[in-house]
């Protein structure tokens, strides 16, 4: 627990990191690891997480979070981030990039709220939720002088991805080239579904 | 970056944790509810070749069939080869920071009963059924060569030694480039046919493999941590 007892006043944030594997801006542009930030402070909030400092850069009301629930059992948890009031340009990359599968944590980060600095106590930030986008939505009202974009991401928890996903190996070349590209030891098990051989009858 | 680790301290954070550990058990704990009152033949028994067939992953020990993924007929008609893939190599013991697990082929057997190999730990000299009975029919006509991890990782069964040769110097039409059975522990099984003595097809067979890998705690972090049949959590979100 976060003892606040010697501070007089602090505010708070939520910060927002999206690990985005295949980030474009360009259709045509190389895919490249790009690491999205931003916060809902006004203000960018400069931030260490595993020893690694970001800055998170502030949208301020142009962002709403849903609620999420902190629970001792185990259970599925899904998160909406809306940002409002997008430019086009970032819808553009938002429709380049692969951001579904994304890896994406949200924390609670406890500020001076005079120098806008994190506050130095253990356990701060706090992590809030941390899953996968697994959806994401683009809505466009167009008006005869401006264009409002928002844009709705759709997070799922990593429990939620868990619970869902199926692993494993199949007995096919499609599988086997997954892992290892120049095996074609597995090529043959489609032909040899049902197929019958004359053992034993002399050519 | 960790998503669940480095919240040392952090409440939500190691609720987080707890509750993901939590959750992990209790598919484990469901998983062995389920196979103690219905087994899962699907595993345990020899599958024909089928691209649906899921390789499947042994911890410590156990006695299964395999799956045929590859056969191929002399072309006298009187021998086959068959590829059996049995399960997949699991990773480093000792929560991944230990050696690699090793795989040893403790027993094989043959519509149920023991294989007793030549002194060159591949060719059948007889066969023991449940009541020690021994018996010489296929004698000489069925040969079994073993690998732990991939076609150039031959493994003689227990209580033999020697060397034996890669698998794509065994299996006809494998060669050493693109035959490589990445990760995987497989028999290359040579049969001969001979009629008189019943000898005219594959036959079920089943191989006692055990893994060293057999801590539970290893085996959760190995099944959590595989890429390839786990659950792919980067090891920098477990805290150990």
């Amino acid at each position: 627990m976060i003892n606040l007892t010697p501070y007089s006043s602090i505010k708070s944030a939520l910060i927002v990191r999206i690990d985005v594997k295949k980030y474009k801006v360009n259709p045509g542009d190389t895919a490249s690891n790009t690491v999205i930030t931003f916060s809902d402070s006004i203000d960018p909030i400069n931030v260490t997480i595993n020893g690694i400092q970001e800055t998170y850069y502030g949208q301020g009301e142009i962002i709403d979070l849903s609620s999420s629930i902190s629970e001792i059992r185990s259970s599925s948890n899904e998160v909406t981030i809306t940002l409002s009031s997008v430019l086009p340009t970032t819808v553009s990359t938002i429709l380049n990039s692969s951001m579904k599968g994304s890896r994406i944590a949200i924390f609670r980060v406890l500020l001076d709220p005079v120098t806008n600095e994190v506050l130095a106590i253990t356990g701060n930030p706090m992590g809030r939720f941390f899953g996968i986008i697994n959806n994401y939505g683009i809505d466009e009202q167009w008006g005869t002088t401006q264009t409002t974009n928002t844009v709705s991401i759709v997070c799922k928890s990593v429990i939620d991805v868990l619970s869902s996903s199926v692993k494993g190996r199949r007995t096919n070349p499609y599988d086997q080239k997954l892992y290892f590209p120049a095996d074609i030891a597995m090529d043959r098990v489609t032909s040899l579904t049902g197929s019958n051989y004359n053992f034993g009858n002399l050519p | 970056m960790s998503f669940l680790g480095d919240l040392t301290g952090g409440f939500v954070g190691g609720v987080a944790k707890t509750a993901l550990l939590g959750y992990l058990l209790s598919q484990v704990t469901k998983s062995t509810q389920t196979t103690t009152t219905k087994p899962d033949a699907q595993t345990r028994m020899q599958n024909n070749a089928n691209p649906e067939n899921k390789i499947p992953v042994v911890y410590g020990q156990t006695t299964l069939g395999g799956i045929i993924t590859d056969a191929v007929m002399a072309s006298d008609n009187l021998t086959m080869y068959f590829c059996i893939t049995i399960c997949e190599k699991t990773g480093k013991v000792n929560l991944g920071q230990g050696a690699d697990s090793t795989f040893t082929f403790n027993s094989i057997y043959l519509d149920d009963n023991k294989i007793v190999f030549k002194n060159d730990g591949t060719t059948l000299d007889y066969t023991v059924d449940r009541d020690g009975n021994k018996d010489s029919n296929y004698a000489g006509l069925v040969h079994v060569w073993c690998y732990a991890g991939n076609s150039l990782m031959p493994a003689m069964p227990s209580g033999y030694s020697g060397l034996t040769a890669p698998a794509h110097d065994i299996m006809p039409g494998w060669n050493v480039n693109e035959h490589i059975m990445g990760n995987l522990v497989f028999a290359i099984v040579k049969i001969k046919y001979d009629s008189a003595k019943s000898l005219t097809k594959l036959g079920q067979f089943k191989f006692t493999i055990i893994n060293s890998m057999n801590q539970p705690g290893d085996c959760l972090y190995d099944y959590m941590t595989n890429t390839i049949y786990g659950g792919s959590i980067p090891t920098s979100e477990i805290n150990l």
